[in-house]
Protein backbone atom coordinates (compact mmCIF):
# COMPACT_ATOMS: atom_id res chain seq x y z
CA UNK A 1 0.00 0.00 0.00
CA UNK A 2 2.00 3.21 -1.26
CA UNK A 3 2.04 6.60 0.53
CA UNK A 4 -0.08 8.08 -2.36
CA UNK A 5 -2.93 5.82 -1.66
CA UNK A 6 -2.94 6.33 1.72
CA UNK A 7 -3.37 9.63 1.32
CA UNK A 8 -5.65 9.66 -0.90
CA UNK A 9 -7.81 7.33 0.95
CA UNK A 10 -7.48 9.79 3.86
CA UNK A 11 -8.58 12.78 1.51
CA UNK A 12 -11.68 10.99 0.94
CA UNK A 13 -12.34 10.00 4.71
CA UNK A 14 -11.74 13.20 5.87
CA UNK A 15 -15.31 14.31 3.75
CA UNK A 16 -17.16 11.70 5.23
CA UNK A 17 -18.68 11.62 8.69
CA UNK A 18 -16.38 8.19 9.66
CA UNK A 19 -14.64 8.43 12.83
CA UNK A 20 -12.43 5.37 12.41
CA UNK A 21 -11.94 2.78 9.23
CA UNK A 22 -9.48 -0.08 8.67
CA UNK A 23 -9.17 -1.77 5.25
CA UNK A 24 -6.98 -5.02 4.37
CA UNK A 25 -5.02 -5.91 1.26
CA UNK A 26 -4.11 -9.31 1.28
CA UNK A 27 -1.28 -9.20 3.82
CA UNK A 28 -1.30 -5.42 3.90
CA UNK A 29 -3.50 -3.31 5.89
CA UNK A 30 -4.61 0.42 6.80
CA UNK A 31 -6.62 1.96 10.36
CA UNK A 32 -7.49 5.18 9.91
CA UNK A 33 -8.68 6.93 13.58
CA UNK A 34 -10.24 10.92 13.66
CA UNK A 35 -9.01 12.17 16.66
CA UNK A 36 -10.48 15.29 16.28
CA UNK A 37 -12.99 16.75 13.28
CA UNK A 38 -10.74 19.33 12.72
CA UNK A 39 -6.78 17.50 13.53
CA UNK A 40 -5.79 15.45 10.20
CA UNK A 41 -6.27 12.15 10.26
CA UNK A 42 -3.33 10.12 12.16
CA UNK A 43 -2.31 6.43 10.48
CA UNK A 44 -1.44 3.29 11.68
CA UNK A 45 -0.15 0.97 9.69
CA UNK A 46 -1.04 -3.05 10.72
CA UNK A 47 2.26 -5.01 11.64
CA UNK A 48 2.93 -6.92 8.04
CA UNK A 49 5.20 -6.84 5.44
CA UNK A 50 4.58 -3.91 3.72
CA UNK A 51 7.32 -2.35 1.70
CA UNK A 52 8.15 0.83 3.68
CA UNK A 53 7.24 3.98 1.73
CA UNK A 54 10.27 6.26 0.32
CA UNK A 55 10.21 9.18 2.52
CA UNK A 56 8.09 11.69 -0.33
CA UNK A 57 6.63 14.69 0.67
CA UNK A 58 3.08 14.41 0.85
CA UNK A 59 1.62 16.36 -2.32
CA UNK A 60 -1.85 15.59 -4.41
CA UNK A 61 0.04 14.38 -7.83
CA UNK A 62 -0.52 16.83 -10.06
CA UNK A 63 0.26 17.59 -13.90
CA UNK A 64 2.90 18.92 -12.86
CA UNK A 65 4.11 16.71 -10.32
CA UNK A 66 4.63 19.81 -7.73
CA UNK A 67 2.06 21.28 -5.35
CA UNK A 68 3.12 25.09 -5.56
CA UNK A 69 1.92 24.97 -9.04
CA UNK A 70 -1.72 25.18 -8.56
CA UNK A 71 -1.22 27.07 -5.41
CA UNK A 72 -2.75 30.46 -5.59
CA UNK A 73 0.28 33.14 -5.62
CA UNK A 74 0.15 35.86 -3.26
CA UNK A 75 0.11 39.21 -4.65
CA UNK A 76 -1.63 42.90 -4.42
CA UNK A 77 -1.77 43.24 -8.35
CA UNK A 78 -3.84 40.72 -11.13
CA UNK A 79 -2.92 37.29 -12.07
CA UNK A 80 -2.10 36.01 -15.71
CA UNK A 81 -3.45 33.08 -16.12
CA UNK A 82 -3.21 30.47 -19.16
CA UNK A 83 -5.89 30.32 -21.49
CA UNK A 84 -4.91 26.80 -23.01
CA UNK A 85 -3.34 23.71 -22.14
CA UNK A 86 0.85 23.22 -23.91
CA UNK A 87 4.51 24.35 -23.15
CA UNK A 88 5.28 27.70 -21.46
CA UNK A 89 8.09 29.65 -23.91
CA UNK A 90 9.27 33.01 -22.40
CA UNK A 91 10.66 33.84 -25.59
CA UNK A 92 9.76 33.04 -29.28
CA UNK A 93 12.85 31.18 -30.12
CA UNK A 94 15.51 28.91 -27.67
CA UNK A 95 18.13 31.73 -29.24
CA UNK A 96 15.54 34.73 -28.99
CA UNK A 97 15.60 37.21 -25.67
CA UNK A 98 12.83 36.73 -23.76
CA UNK A 99 9.71 38.72 -24.29
CA UNK A 100 9.68 40.13 -20.98
CA UNK A 101 11.48 40.24 -17.48
CA UNK A 102 10.42 40.65 -14.02
CA UNK A 103 10.49 44.24 -13.35
CA UNK A 104 9.61 45.02 -16.94
CA UNK A 105 6.48 47.28 -17.83
CA UNK A 106 3.89 45.69 -20.05
CA UNK A 107 0.43 46.75 -21.18
CA UNK A 108 -2.53 44.79 -22.04
CA UNK A 109 -1.63 43.80 -25.38
CA UNK A 110 1.53 42.56 -25.05
CA UNK A 111 2.77 39.83 -25.95
CA UNK A 112 4.33 38.11 -22.87
CA UNK A 113 4.93 34.18 -23.47
CA UNK A 114 4.54 31.36 -25.74
CA UNK A 115 2.01 28.27 -24.80
CA UNK A 116 3.06 25.65 -27.34
CA UNK A 117 0.27 22.81 -28.00
CA UNK A 118 0.16 20.47 -31.42
CA UNK A 119 3.12 22.08 -32.63
CA UNK A 120 1.51 25.31 -33.00
CA UNK A 121 3.12 28.52 -30.81
CA UNK A 122 0.58 30.84 -29.45
CA UNK A 123 1.35 33.95 -28.23
CA UNK A 124 -0.40 35.08 -25.32
CA UNK A 125 -0.79 38.56 -24.67
CA UNK A 126 -1.05 40.40 -21.25
CA UNK A 127 -4.59 41.20 -19.98
CA UNK A 128 -3.91 44.01 -17.38
CA UNK A 129 -1.42 46.76 -17.55
CA UNK A 130 1.40 47.30 -15.32
CA UNK A 131 5.10 45.47 -13.74
CA UNK A 132 5.52 42.18 -13.82
CA UNK A 133 6.08 41.16 -10.60
CA UNK A 134 6.91 37.39 -10.79
CA UNK A 135 6.93 35.27 -13.32
CA UNK A 136 5.40 31.89 -12.21
CA UNK A 137 6.88 29.28 -14.46
CA UNK A 138 9.76 27.73 -16.08
CA UNK A 139 10.69 28.34 -19.16
CA UNK A 140 9.32 24.74 -21.17
CA UNK A 141 7.47 23.93 -17.99
CA UNK A 142 4.13 22.30 -19.03
CA UNK A 143 1.30 23.96 -18.00
CA UNK A 144 -2.63 23.83 -18.03
CA UNK A 145 -5.87 26.13 -17.97
CA UNK A 146 -5.65 28.41 -16.03
CA UNK A 147 -2.67 27.84 -14.12
CA UNK A 148 -1.09 31.33 -12.88
CA UNK A 149 1.37 32.44 -15.15
CA UNK A 150 2.41 35.87 -13.73
CA UNK A 151 1.56 38.21 -11.60
CA UNK A 152 1.22 42.14 -12.61
CA UNK A 153 1.45 45.37 -9.99
CA UNK B 1 0.75 -2.78 -23.01
CA UNK B 2 0.13 0.86 -23.14
CA UNK B 3 1.71 2.66 -20.77
CA UNK B 4 -0.21 5.71 -19.98
CA UNK B 5 -3.76 6.96 -20.86
CA UNK B 6 -5.81 10.33 -21.44
CA UNK B 7 -9.48 9.94 -19.93
CA UNK B 8 -11.02 12.03 -22.04
CA UNK B 9 -14.80 12.10 -19.83
CA UNK B 10 -15.87 12.23 -16.29
CA UNK B 11 -17.82 11.04 -13.31
CA UNK B 12 -18.81 7.99 -13.33
CA UNK B 13 -17.31 6.75 -17.17
CA UNK B 14 -14.15 8.13 -15.75
CA UNK B 15 -14.04 6.54 -12.65
CA UNK B 16 -14.62 3.03 -14.89
CA UNK B 17 -11.61 3.31 -16.76
CA UNK B 18 -9.73 4.74 -14.25
CA UNK B 19 -10.76 1.23 -12.45
CA UNK B 20 -9.88 -0.83 -15.70
CA UNK B 21 -6.66 0.82 -16.42
CA UNK B 22 -5.57 -0.06 -12.62
CA UNK B 23 -6.20 -3.61 -12.83
CA UNK B 24 -3.89 -3.48 -16.20
CA UNK B 25 -0.95 -1.64 -14.18
CA UNK B 26 -1.53 1.42 -17.01
CA UNK B 27 -0.87 5.00 -15.94
CA UNK B 28 -3.49 7.47 -15.88
CA UNK B 29 -4.00 11.31 -16.70
CA UNK B 30 -7.25 12.67 -15.60
CA UNK B 31 -8.43 16.05 -17.80
CA UNK B 32 -10.81 18.49 -16.06
CA UNK B 33 -12.73 21.52 -16.28
CA UNK B 34 -11.64 24.01 -13.56
CA UNK B 35 -15.42 23.66 -12.35
CA UNK B 36 -14.45 19.75 -11.80
CA UNK B 37 -11.42 19.91 -9.78
CA UNK B 38 -12.32 18.01 -6.85
CA UNK B 39 -14.52 15.33 -8.51
CA UNK B 40 -13.08 11.69 -7.81
CA UNK B 41 -11.96 10.47 -11.05
CA UNK B 42 -9.34 13.36 -10.75
CA UNK B 43 -8.19 12.62 -7.26
CA UNK B 44 -7.78 9.31 -8.19
CA UNK B 45 -5.88 9.09 -11.16
CA UNK B 46 -2.15 9.84 -11.31
CA UNK B 47 -2.18 12.64 -12.75
CA UNK B 48 -4.09 15.34 -13.60
CA UNK B 49 -4.87 18.23 -16.46
CA UNK B 50 -7.35 21.19 -16.32
CA UNK B 51 -8.26 21.47 -19.58
CA UNK B 52 -10.85 24.43 -19.61
CA UNK B 53 -13.63 26.35 -18.60
CA UNK B 54 -17.17 24.37 -17.06
CA UNK B 55 -18.52 24.65 -20.60
CA UNK B 56 -18.20 21.18 -21.88
CA UNK B 57 -17.81 22.87 -25.38
CA UNK B 58 -14.71 24.17 -24.28
CA UNK B 59 -12.73 21.72 -21.98
CA UNK B 60 -14.53 18.19 -22.64
CA UNK B 61 -15.13 18.59 -25.93
CA UNK B 62 -12.36 20.87 -26.73
CA UNK B 63 -10.80 18.54 -29.54
CA UNK B 64 -7.09 20.59 -29.41
CA UNK B 65 -6.81 21.42 -25.58
CA UNK B 66 -6.90 17.07 -24.93
CA UNK B 67 -4.47 16.55 -27.48
CA UNK B 68 -2.53 19.53 -25.79
CA UNK B 69 -2.70 17.83 -22.47
CA UNK B 70 -1.69 14.18 -24.21
CA UNK B 71 1.33 15.81 -25.29
CA UNK B 72 2.03 17.34 -22.12
CA UNK B 73 1.45 14.59 -20.06
CA UNK B 74 3.92 11.54 -22.45
CA UNK B 75 0.46 9.86 -22.85
CA UNK B 76 0.33 7.19 -25.44
CA UNK B 77 -3.75 6.88 -26.08
CA UNK B 78 -6.68 8.29 -24.69
CA UNK B 79 -9.79 6.43 -24.03
CA UNK B 80 -12.90 8.95 -24.91
CA UNK B 81 -15.29 6.88 -22.34
CA UNK B 82 -18.57 7.27 -24.11
CA UNK B 83 -20.81 10.68 -24.77
CA UNK B 84 -18.63 13.19 -25.48
CA UNK B 85 -16.28 13.18 -28.17
CA UNK B 86 -16.48 8.70 -27.93
CA UNK B 87 -18.45 9.05 -31.59
CA UNK B 88 -16.17 12.04 -32.96
CA UNK B 89 -14.71 10.74 -36.55
CA UNK B 90 -12.39 14.21 -36.32
CA UNK B 91 -11.24 13.46 -32.55
CA UNK B 92 -10.06 10.07 -33.70
CA UNK B 93 -8.61 10.79 -36.97
CA UNK B 94 -6.82 13.99 -34.90
CA UNK B 95 -5.61 11.59 -31.84
CA UNK B 96 -4.21 9.21 -34.71
CA UNK B 97 -2.81 11.78 -36.79
CA UNK B 98 -0.63 13.24 -33.46
CA UNK B 99 0.71 10.12 -33.47
CA UNK B 100 -1.24 8.91 -30.14
CA UNK B 101 -3.80 5.94 -30.02
CA UNK B 102 -7.54 6.37 -30.13
CA UNK B 103 -8.87 3.86 -27.98
CA UNK B 104 -11.84 3.00 -29.95
CA UNK B 105 -13.06 2.02 -33.77
CA UNK B 106 -10.99 3.52 -36.54
CA UNK B 107 -11.95 6.69 -37.78
CA UNK B 108 -13.51 5.77 -41.05
CA UNK B 109 -15.21 3.47 -39.18
CA UNK B 110 -17.07 6.01 -37.20
CA UNK B 111 -17.92 8.07 -39.93
CA UNK B 112 -19.50 4.87 -41.89
CA UNK B 113 -21.79 4.08 -38.80
CA UNK B 114 -22.25 7.70 -37.89
CA UNK B 115 -24.60 8.00 -41.05
CA UNK B 116 -27.52 5.91 -41.08
CA UNK B 117 -27.72 5.70 -44.71
CA UNK B 118 -24.35 4.26 -45.09
CA UNK B 119 -24.55 2.31 -42.27
CA UNK B 120 -27.54 0.57 -43.67
CA UNK B 121 -26.01 0.46 -46.89
CA UNK B 122 -22.86 -1.79 -44.63
CA UNK B 123 -25.28 -3.65 -43.16
CA UNK B 124 -27.17 -5.14 -46.18
CA UNK B 125 -23.89 -5.60 -48.22
CA UNK B 126 -22.87 -7.53 -45.29
CA UNK B 127 -25.80 -9.82 -45.82
CA UNK B 128 -27.63 -8.02 -42.69
CA UNK B 129 -31.32 -8.17 -42.49
CA UNK B 130 -32.30 -4.53 -42.13
CA UNK B 131 -35.88 -2.84 -42.01
CA UNK B 132 -37.58 -2.41 -45.15
CA UNK B 133 -36.78 0.84 -46.25
CA UNK B 134 -36.10 3.56 -48.73
CA UNK B 135 -32.61 2.13 -49.36
CA UNK B 136 -30.87 5.52 -49.13
CA UNK B 137 -31.93 9.46 -49.32
CA UNK B 138 -34.44 11.23 -50.30
CA UNK B 139 -34.53 13.84 -52.94
CA UNK B 140 -35.92 16.74 -54.83
CA UNK B 141 -38.01 14.24 -56.35
CA UNK B 142 -41.22 14.12 -54.66
CA UNK B 143 -42.73 11.42 -57.21
CA UNK B 144 -39.71 8.77 -56.43
CA UNK B 145 -40.46 9.59 -52.72
CA UNK B 146 -44.14 9.15 -52.91
CA UNK B 147 -43.55 6.02 -54.94
CA UNK B 148 -41.24 4.81 -52.00
CA UNK B 149 -43.08 5.49 -49.39
CA UNK B 150 -46.26 3.41 -51.27
CA UNK B 151 -43.91 0.51 -51.48
CA UNK B 152 -42.67 0.92 -47.91
CA UNK B 153 -46.73 0.91 -46.57
CA UNK B 154 -47.96 3.35 -43.94
CA UNK B 155 -47.16 3.67 -41.32
CA UNK B 156 -44.04 4.97 -41.83
CA UNK B 157 -41.05 6.58 -40.32
CA UNK B 158 -39.15 10.05 -41.43
CA UNK B 159 -35.46 9.52 -40.06
CA UNK B 160 -32.44 12.13 -40.44
CA UNK B 161 -29.09 10.09 -41.36
CA UNK B 162 -27.08 11.86 -39.48
CA UNK B 163 -29.15 11.49 -36.33
CA UNK B 164 -29.07 9.98 -32.99
CA UNK B 165 -31.05 9.87 -29.91
CA UNK B 166 -34.18 9.34 -30.84
CA UNK B 167 -34.17 13.15 -32.50
CA UNK B 168 -34.78 13.64 -36.38
CA UNK B 169 -37.71 11.37 -36.51
CA UNK B 170 -41.27 11.21 -37.30
CA UNK B 171 -43.97 9.03 -37.95
CA UNK B 172 -46.41 9.43 -41.08
CA UNK B 173 -50.05 7.64 -41.28
CA UNK B 174 -50.79 8.64 -44.54
CA UNK B 175 -49.77 9.36 -47.75
CA UNK B 176 -51.56 12.90 -47.58
CA UNK B 177 -49.23 14.14 -44.71
CA UNK B 178 -46.19 12.32 -45.98
CA UNK B 179 -44.51 15.26 -47.95
CA UNK B 180 -45.04 18.53 -45.30
CA UNK B 181 -43.87 16.04 -42.82
CA UNK B 182 -40.43 15.18 -44.85
CA UNK B 183 -40.01 19.00 -45.26
CA UNK B 184 -40.16 19.40 -41.59
CA UNK B 185 -38.15 16.50 -40.37
CA UNK B 186 -35.40 17.88 -42.95
CA UNK B 187 -35.93 21.90 -40.94
CA UNK B 188 -35.28 20.07 -37.83
CA UNK B 189 -32.61 17.61 -38.66
CA UNK B 190 -30.68 20.67 -40.61
CA UNK B 191 -30.22 22.76 -37.16
CA UNK B 192 -29.81 19.80 -35.12
CA UNK B 193 -27.22 17.77 -36.87
CA UNK B 194 -25.84 19.90 -39.41
CA UNK B 195 -27.49 18.19 -42.67
CA UNK B 196 -30.85 17.55 -43.80
CA UNK B 197 -30.47 14.64 -45.55
CA UNK B 198 -33.75 11.67 -44.42
CA UNK B 199 -34.86 8.46 -45.66
CA UNK B 200 -37.61 6.44 -45.04
CA UNK B 201 -38.49 3.16 -43.05
CA UNK B 202 -41.33 1.05 -42.23
CA UNK B 203 -42.56 1.81 -38.42
CA UNK B 204 -42.26 -0.73 -36.13
CA UNK B 205 -44.34 -0.11 -32.85
CA UNK B 206 -43.00 -2.91 -31.18
CA UNK B 207 -39.41 -2.86 -32.10
CA UNK B 208 -36.47 -5.30 -30.54
CA UNK B 209 -32.82 -3.11 -30.01
CA UNK B 210 -30.15 -5.42 -31.31
CA UNK B 211 -27.03 -4.11 -30.24
CA UNK B 212 -23.47 -5.56 -31.97
CA UNK B 213 -19.76 -4.40 -31.28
Amino acid sequence: MDIRKVKKLIELIESSDIAEIEIKEGEEGVRISRISSVAPAPVSYQPAPIAAPPPTPVEAPTSNGSPAVNAEPTTTGNIIRSPMVGTFYRSPSPSSPSFIEEGKTVKVGDVICIVEAMKMMNQIEADYSGVVEAILVEDGEPVEFDQPLMTIV
Amino acid sequence: MLDKVLIANRGEIALRVLRACKELGIKTVAVHSNADLELMHVRLADESVCIGPANPTDSYLNIPAIIAAMEVTDSVAVHPGYGFLAENADFAEQVEKSGFIFIGPHADTIRLMGDKVSAIKVMRAAGVPTVPGSNGPLDENNERTLALAKEIGYPLIIKAAAGGGGRGMRVVHSEAALLKTIYVTQSEAKSFFGSDVVYLENFWKIPVMLRSR
